[in-house]
């Protein structure tokens, strides 16, 4: 059977020459590919481990630069007050105080645990419903006790905190 | 063996020997696409991506490397000065003219702050202060609107922030 083989290589050698040829370079090329590949690989993940530990020389081992990264700036950033989901009182108060219905006057605030509880005194009752679906509208967890009727208006509590804290 | 093999290849008519010479190059470059080519071009394809997101990775450490640097000197900054929380506190309120103020250690980094009367605009500014310039932030609070329509009643406990900004 070789030499049947044989036979049809002597037959056509021009066409299985360049047939090996074409086989073997395209292999060639994968590899030379690959190589270079992996070389630059080797080398960003070396220059972006050098850069994390500039940052962080803290850190003992970098094993995951984008995890670990995206880690300490989320730690960073509520340490620092700019976390998105802060639920600290000045952050739910700057959330909340331009929802703030004209001439509500604030009667008194709790906060703790994550939880604001404000008692405002608005001019209208329609004002009570218009704060909560305001404050509801900018994706706070919010409550509302019926407002009261006094002199001054509408004296109605709300309680506000971030999404998915509980009580 | 073989030369059974040849003997009986040798007995067959041209069409069947073509017939088994065509079957066996065609085994053999099957065999070839499955475990030299085949393994080839996937293994380029997930260097391919691997080298893709190793680069995304690095020009995104790149694009964060400056507010990285601002929040470790704004945090390291602030935890050093907060680091005695009733005195930064108590030096925190000075001038805001609060009356009856009385700030107690209730635990390492934690105090207790009372306001008889405070101007609530003052109040939220030192509070402001205390969690940027300190990391000290409250973590209870109350406040009451006094009679007089200017001025509100303070209490809260405030703490400072565990972590190092490193």
């Amino acid at each position: 059977m070789v030499g049947y083989f044989k036979k049809i290589i002597l037959k056509m050698p021009v066409a299985i020459t360049l047939l090996a040829l074409v086989i073997i370079l395209h292999l060639a090329s994968y590899f030379v590919e690959i190589w270079m590949m992996r070389l630059e690989n080797q080398r960003i993940t070396r220059d972006t481990i050098r850069r994390f530990r500039k940052l962080f020389p803290d850190v003992a081992s970098v094993t995951a630069p984008f995890s670990q990264m995206s880690f300490k700036l989320q730690q960073l950033k509520t340490l620092a007050g700019e976390d998105e989901n802060n639920e600290e009182l000045l952050a739910l108060l700057g959330k909340t105080d331009p929802l703030m219905p004209a001439k509500a006057k604030m009667r008194g605030l709790k906060y703790g645990a994550g939880w604001l509880e404000l008692k405002l005194a608005l001019q209208e009752e329609k004002d009570v419903k218009a704060f909560k679906d305001s404050v509801a509208g900018i994706g706070l967890d919010v409550s509302a006790k019926p407002g009261v009727k006094e002199e001054s208006g509408f004296v109605a509590e709300f309680m506000i905190s971030q999404k998915g804290i509980k009580k | 063996m073989t030369g059974g093999f040849t003997a009986a290849f040798k007995a067959l008519n041209p069409r069947e020997r073509l017939t088994i010479i065509s079957g066996a190059a065609l085994l053999g470059a099957v065999v070839f696409y499955l475990y030299a080519w085949e393994p080839m071009r996937k293994e380029s394809a997930t260097i391919r991506e691997e080298l893709s997101g190793t680069r995304r990775t690095s020009e995104w450490m790149r694009l964060k490397k400056s507010e990285a640097e601002r929040l470790v000197l704004a945090v390291n900054t602030a935890l050093k000065a907060g680091e005695d929380v009733e005195a930064f506190t108590k030096k925190a309120f000075e001038g805001s003219g609060a009356e009856n103020l009385a700030v107690k250690t209730l635990a390492k980094d934690k105090v207790s702050v009372m306001a008889g009367a405070i101007e609530p605009k003052k109040l939220f500014t030192i509070i402001g202060k205390l969690r940027k310039e300190g990391l000290i932030t409250a973590s209870a609070m109350k406040i009451e609107a006094l009679p007089d329509g200017k001025n509100v009643m303070a209490e809260g406990v405030f703490v400072r922030m565990k972590g190092d900004g490193r």
